[in-house]
């Protein structure tokens, strides 16, 4: 698992296709033909990693807008992103 | 042969669908559709998707599909699922894109697309029926040319029912545009043969009533 931070930032792979569909993130490497889908929750992390690109800066957003212990949500993110890292959806940089 | 409209007013594009026409421009084209029961959509594809999907035809591969529901089973390529199919299948199922579509069309249903990309090479037996393609919830057709550069037949004529007169025949020669056309019970359609030395390469689907994730074959593929 490649490892993030919340100092980490990221941003879409240029070889990245993104849409939601029915309100669900889609993304398309072109790269490698691989998809992902990612839940609502995830959507939304994406949608906030768009915006933000720092990840502490989507995890405060996070914190915001879920009713969840912020430890939590912070594990789930970064989780979810060294995943998106790992199978180059994003780019991350320092 | 009925004139395609000069205007782009739809482009899909790797980042964004965009729409860039006015209010105006979409009551034209509705009511375009609603008389000819078809309307070409100029510059569907931005260039550099276009690019990439002709690029990526050519790797994905073809294998050799029999049409058996259509008298004389007809013959054409059909391309091998791929990123050529999954791009394309995911930017024409891109929410602004389904809106506009039904905005077009009026109809309301249209929930999803699904689409092959096909090839019909001229003098190799590639060709079409007369159909109208109403089964599995479809409501309605696009067809993107992918062809490497402009060919030659490949007219699409639509003919309507009882009487069997042909209302619209258009060649979508150009790469990048698309047809949307109309399915009805008293409608059929079908493509004349290429000729000429070009290969006829087209995405060509239905817009249907499903929902979109199946459409587009991520039931299975969820990362989180």
């Amino acid at each position: 698992m490649t490892e993030v931070s919340l100092q980490t930032t990221v941003r879409a792979g240029d070889d990245v296709v993104v849409r939601e569909l029915d309100g669900e993130a889609v993304l398309l490497n072109l790269e490698s033909g691989m998809y992902f889908g990612l839940d609502p929750v995830g959507t939304r992390v994406w949608q906030l990693i768009d915006q933000h690109h720092r990840l502490s800066a989507v995890v405060k957003s996070m914190c915001e807008e879920f009713d969840a212990p912020p430890e939590t949500i912070e594990r789930d993110v970064l989780r979810l992103v060294s995943e998106l890292v790992e199978k180059r959806i994003v780019v991350a940089g320092p | 042969m009925v004139p395609a409209s000069p205007v782009t007013i739809v482009r899909l594009g790797f980042r964004q669908t965009w729409i860039g026409a006015s209010a105006a421009d979409l009551e034209r084209t509705r009511a375009c559709f609603d008389r000819d029961h078809a309307v070409v959509l100029r510059e569907l594809l931005e260039p550099d998707v276009l690019t990439f999907a002709q690029r990526q035809v050519e790797l994905d591969g073809f294998e050799e599909r029999v049409h058996d529901q259509l008298p004389d089973r007809p013959v054409d390529l059909r391309l091998n699922a791929g990123v050529a199919s999954g791009v394309l299948m995911l930017l024409t199922n891109d929410a602004r894109f389904l809106e506009f579509v039904r905005r077009m069309t009026g109809l309301t249903d249209i929930r999803s697309f699904r689409g092959i990309i096909h090839r019909r090479v001229p003098n190799a037996g590639h060709d079409d029926a007369w159909h109208n393609d109403l089964v599995d919830g479809r409501l309605a057709v696009l067809s993107i040319n992918l062809s490497p550069e402009p060919y030659e037949g490949g007219v699409l004529q639509i003919r309507e029912l009882p009487a069997g007169r042909i209302v619209y025949e258009f060649a979508n020669t150009k790469p990048g545009d698309a047809v949307l056309f109309a399915l009805g019970d008293r409608l059929q359609h079908r493509v004349t043969p290429p000729e000429g030395r070009v290969a006829r390469t087209v995405c060509a689907g239905w817009f249907r009533s499903e929902p979109v994730r199946p459409s587009v074959g991520l039931a299975n593929s969820r990362a989180h």
